[in-house]
């Protein structure tokens, strides 16, 4: 019964945010879209990953058009999976709910 | 699980003032539970100001949305869960939610840590965030 949890806003500190790496469940997945990917680095992914419960547990995404639109495809941190559209489409599927947190 | 005993969860994070969001969760909860959906709400973040004591929204000439939250009783909806640590990081206590001497028909707050809320998630329907 795991969960896709999906962010789009750039501040790794948002009290919403937050609150949802301290609830990310092993199995869980965590999507960044729109500006969130600019969390996709190395030191924020370190800053996301330092906020959850089971970090190991948890894989992270980022949705590719949206890091090649900020022209930041290449400095991308090697735990971040790169996922196109239909891999976006597929991730909803793969999990039993998705949270778009605000 | 069955399906239908399954709660849909609201989260709602802003404060009743900044705009239309924690109005519009309540209203959302509201339809869902007028059906009986089983519903749970979560205030956390800057949604924890909804339901600070004191409110007056005839000062600005606008209703108060946290009187709204006396009308969840008839709803079938009796507590509503408080993030803690939320609560915490604005300095404020359970002492500082509405009370029933405030209004009679006031739902329970019921604070909450966040392994509840993992567990909340992890057995939701649904899940929605405002």
């Amino acid at each position: 019964m795991s969960s896709l949890h999906i962010w789009n806003k750039a501040d790794a500190h948002a009290e919403a945010l937050t609150l949802c790496l301290a609830t990310l469940a092993p199995g869980d997945a965590l999507l960044l879209v729109e500006d969130a990917v600019y969390l996709s680095g190395e030191a924020g992914i370190a800053t996301l990953r330092a906020a959850m419960a089971h970090p190991e547990g948890i894989t992270l995404h980022a949705l590719a058009p949206d890091l090649a639109a900020r022209g930041i495809s290449a400095r991308i941190s090697p735990l971040v999976n790169v996922v196109e559209y239909p891999d976006f489409v597929a991730l909803s599927l793969q999990h039993a709910r998705v949270v778009s947190w605000t | 699980m069955d399906t239908n005993s399954q709660p849909v969860v609201f989260f709602s994070g802003h404060a009743a003032w900044s705009d239309s969001s924690a109005l519009a969760c309540l209203d959302a909860l509201m339809s869902f539970a007028v059906f009986e959906i089983p519903v749970v709400l979560v205030l956390h973040g800057a949604g924890v100001l909804q339901a600070l004591r004191g409110q007056d929204g005839t000062a600005l000439g606008l209703k108060t949305l946290a009187q709204r939250f006396g009308a969840l009783p008839l709803y079938g909806v009796t507590e509503v869960l408080v993030d803690a640590e939320s609560l915490t990081t604005r300095q404020l206590q359970a002492e500082d939610l509405l009370q029933r001497e405030d209004d009679a028909e006031i739902v329970d707050w019921r604070l909450v840590q966040r392994e509840e809320l993992t567990r909340l998630l992890a057995g939701a329907r649904t899940v929605y965030t405002f």
